[in-house]
């Protein structure tokens, strides 16, 4: 049996849906339109970078997803390895975004041809949730499953 | 959206089956992300989820099973811990 394409988002019955389709369109959209120019220039050290960034998401989500909040109080030492790997896997992310977005910047100097890099490099958040730890959790979840659909 | 929601709530119903989805589509949403992005190796197949939705009644296309892994992985990530 088939079924239509679900649709997440500001229609969600639930209310408890704050990444957008639209969300995981645009991540998916910059995460390959940036692809695109480092393939372009041949860029081999920045596409490494690239699937690096994309793997400390994969591993942040994953971690995200297999936890399951109602089971936390099971066993104090069981909530605390939970968290302890949720907050490295959030870090590494972080470090990631930031570190590939600085070498971004660094070598193209947010001009490249045929457009221009905007502030957040690969990140699509607007610029005052750049720092904002749960919003670049929500960042690398739209750029995962907007990339599942492509 | 209504049907994936009524699946979505029919493999609720049977919890064990449904935590096993839950980290099946933990690993193979971001695995087919992955793979569109870099087009390495080979798609990640999702026959596992077929068998296991099985035992919960549900029998669907592969295309289906993709959207209800996402509809599962999506709704455990935006309802997680902060």
């Amino acid at each position: 049996m088939a079924l239509k394409k679900p649709s997440f988002g500001s229609d969600n019955p639930n209310n408890i849906i704050r990444i957008s389709d639209s969300d995981k369109g645009r991540a998916a959209k910059r995460f390959l339109d940036i692809m695109i120019i480092l393939e372009k220039h041949d860029d081999t050290e920045m596409l490494a970078e690239l699937e690096l960034l994309f793997d400390a998401c994969v591993r942040y989500v994953k971690t995200i997803i297999k936890l399951n909040k109602y089971k936390m109080t099971t066993s104090r030492e069981d909530a605390a390895a939970s968290d302890l790997n949720r907050r490295t896997a959030h870090n590494s992310l972080i470090a990631q975004l930031e570190a590939f977005n600085r070498k971004l910047g660094k070598k193209y100097g947010w001009k490249v041809e045929g457009g221009i890099i905007s502030p957040g490099g690969i990140c699509t958040l607007p610029s005052h949730h750049i720092k904002n730890r749960e919003k670049i959790g929500d960042w690398s979840w739209a750029l995962i499953a907007g990339m599942f659909d492509m | 959206m209504g049907e994936i929601r009524d699946y979505l709530t029919k493999v609720k119903e049977h919890p064990e089956v449904y935590e096993q989805v839950v980290n099946f589509a933990a690993d193979y949403v971001p695995a087919v992300s992955k793979y569109n992005a870099f087009q390495k190796g080979q798609r990640p197949s999702n026959e596992t989820a077929k068998k296991l939705l099985e035992k919960a009644g549900i029998s669907l296309d592969d295309n289906s099973i993709d959207s209800l892994l996402l509809a599962v992985a999506d709704e455990r990530f935006q309802n997680r811990l902060k």
